[in-house]
């Protein structure tokens, strides 16, 4: 026959029984849950930005067209046609030139095969003898026809050319019954708007005589300065490599130990844009790289304290006991510690703007970022693999970290031209280390690295 | 170490990174087995809730002295115990003595008896005088011995070993009567 006992702790050990629901719901507002981190929530709201941006920028497309169509036929009103296209039908009746006393004005500059077109030019029509006009960027922007996306043809029409809003700077106003076509636009190939056209042959009656005043003709964009602002959500990389096989186990320590998080960047700076497109940049940048330091603490002390209150019912009368228990406990712990690596930095940067049409250009820049001041704090294994704090060590003889690392940087983003002065950005950046981080006599190497997405403004001054 | 084993201690690592998910799959692993534990030795289901509740609290805060040694829920086992003495010991709950005499001593059928469903019996022990019920699950369930038994509640060893004798008296007489009616 089985011992009772034993029957009985077989049959009652692992026994369970039910209970209430809510119960979990009191226990978790007692105990240590972590806070979700902020850095998620910046992350998306940075991709989020990102993303819509681009999406407006797509919708944004057919708008580039229409006005970028609508400036090449100005263009064409200003430029040396020979070079140019016009139709020759259309320019058989007319010649185009602009007049001294008409100073171009370079309102809305265009880049286009590296010129830069007045979109205020005079206009001679000889359908209209004796009477010019100025044609400005509004009164063809909105007016300009496409027969479809891939192979573009403008037509403008005479009476917007000369509507009431165009006036002659010798307050002469035009009236034009005529609805013809003034002249055509050639074929347009989807890729290369803004970017290319083919040109025709002009007739020699129609080309610009050697004693015509032109409009000034400017080669490429304008230099301009501005200063742009970017911040960078980053994901740093740490590469730790020993300089020798003793300070392995170091090196391992210190890579299971160590983690990168969440990191970002804040720069300024001061451009400077060339006609070309070149550009140099100038400015501060502050970079703080996130790190989480895991280890077990042998010697962890806890304290709890539970406060019990009862309520006793005895003869209709209530009693209510309350004890305080306070217990210390000790053992093993594992600590999490937050380090920063905090730098301010010097970047200087090339790069060069490329014009994909009116409204947005793709940038890349590369550069040194030099390192003027640096902060490490957290704490980390020593080559003892104790736990010691960053702060302590770098005031003494024998530091972690060199104060200074310098870097090399680079990005690649678009620009979006929301107003004149204005312009978003939006892009990758990225940068390394040149040397080790780590002091001399330290075992070990350490070079971090970063990867991010970035905003920013630019704003021409 | 064993796979159990292992996931349980995954968790306690989560947990002691504060994941609240970590948090929530531990309870649900433990919580039926710790309320039967509590139930032992409360006098009802809401004691019994109240007891647990302050028995996992107490371990969540505490997780960092889990000596990642041994079983995560013998450890949570033994909170659970102290937690429910404690209570026990306070001096407006003084352990009920009950005269061995009320119960005839009866045999038993161990095969029987080991057909008998688990609720059947729980509701049996259940069924005890506090005193008996507490020193039978203390050292026939959770394995303490007599010595231990006396320190955590106050009593000398011979009381202690009293109380278990007329517990499993008890227990038998009443099983005793189930078991004869189930024949």
């Amino acid at each position: 026959m089985r011992n009772f006992e034993d029957i009985m702790k077989e049959k009652l050990y692992g026994a369970e029984s039910d209970y209430s629901e809510k119960l979990w719901g009191n226990i978790k507002k007692q105990i240590p849950i972590a806070k979700k981190s902020n850095a998620r929530y910046y992350w998306m709201a940075s991709f989020l930005v990102a993303f819509t941006s681009m999406i407006f920028m797509v919708q944004q497309y057919p708008n580039w067209k229409v006005k970028q169509q609508a400036n090449q036929v100005t263009e064409v009103e200003a430029l040396d046609v020979s070079k140019f296209i016009l139709s020759p039908e259309d320019l058989a009746s007319r010649q185009i030139y602009s007049t001294s006393h008409l100073k171009p004005t370079l309102k809305s500059p265009i880049a286009f095969d590296d010129k830069v077109l007045s979109t205020q030019a005079k206009v001679l029509d000889s359908d209209v003898p004796t009477l010019s006009s100025v044609v400005s960027n509004e009164l063809i922007s909105a007016d300009v026809a496409f027969t479809n996306q891939t192979s573009l043809e403008s037509i403008v029409l005479r009476d917007d050319f000369f509507s009431e809003k165009s006036k002659n700077t010798e307050s002469e106003n035009l009236e034009v019954a005529s609805k013809a076509p003034l002249y055509t636009l050639a074929k347009i190939s989807k890729f290369n708007v803004g970017l290319k056209i083919p040109t025709y042959e002009v007739p020699e009656k129609n080309k610009i005589k050697d004693n015509d005043v032109h409009c000034e003709v400017l080669n490429g964009r304008q230099s301009k300065y501005y200063i742009a602002a970017r911040h960078i959500n980053s994901y740093a990389f740490n590469s730790i490599s020993a300089k020798n096989p003793a300070a392995e186990e170091y090196m391992s320590s210190r890579f299971t130990s160590e983690s990168k998080k969440y990191s970002f960047s804040d720069e300024v700076a001061l451009g400077m844009e060339y006609r070309s497109g070149l550009f140099v940049e100038l400015g501060f940048r502050y970079d703080q790289i996130n790190e989480k330091f895991n280890y077990l603490d042998p010697n962890a002390r806890g304290e709890t304290t539970v406060i019990v209150s009862d309520t006793v019912f005895s003869g209709g009368v209530s009693e209510v006991f309350t004890d305080t228990i306070t217990t210390e406990l000790s053992g093993v712990r594992e600590i999490v510690n937050n380090n920063h690596f905090r730098k301010i930095s010097v970047p200087l940067s090339v790069g060069y703007e490329f014009p994909l049409n009116k409204k947005v250009s793709i940038a890349g820049r590369t550069g040194l970022v030099l390192n003027i001041w640096s902060k490490y704090e957290g704490k980390m294994f020593d080559e003892n693999l104790e736990v010691v704090s960053i702060n302590d060590r770098q005031s003494s003889n024998n530091p972690f970290f060199n104060k200074l690392v310098h870097s090399v940087s680079a990005s690649a983003y678009l620009q979006y031209q929301m107003n004149k002065r204005m312009e978003f950005l939006v892009g990758l950046d990225g940068y390394k280390n040149l040397g080790s981080a780590s002091f001399d006599s330290n075992p070990l190497n350490q070079k971090h690295s970063s990867l991010g997405i970035f905003v920013g403004t630019k704003y021409n001054l | 170490m064993n796979l159990k084993t292992r996931q349980e201690y995954d968790l306690v690592r989560s947990c002691l990174q504060g994941s609240e998910s970590a948090f929530k799959a531990l309870f649900d692993m433990f919580a039926p087995t710790m309320m039967a534990v509590c139930n032992r030795y409360a006098v009802d289901k809401c004691e019994a809730e109240d007891w647990m509740q302050e028995g996992f609290i107490k371990a969540f805060n505490n997780l960092g002295s889990f000596k990642f040694e041994g079983s995560f829920e013998g450890w949570l086992r033994r909170i659970m115990v102290n937690t429910a003495l404690k209570h026990l010991n306070k001096p407006s709950r003084k352990l009920e003595q009950t005269e061995l005499d009320q119960f005839l001593d009866t045999g038993y059928d161990g095969d029987i008896l080991s057909t008998l469903a688990v609720e059947e019996i729980i509701k049996v022990v259940n069924e005890l005088p506090e005193g008996y019920k507490t020193v039978f699950s203390l050292n026939v369930i959770e394995g303490y011995n007599h010595k231990e038994i006396s320190e955590k509640l106050g009593i000398t060893e011979s009381t202690s070993r009293s109380q278990l004798v007329k517990a499993k008296k008890a227990l038998k007489n009443k099983l005793h009567q189930i078991m004869k009616l189930a024949v």
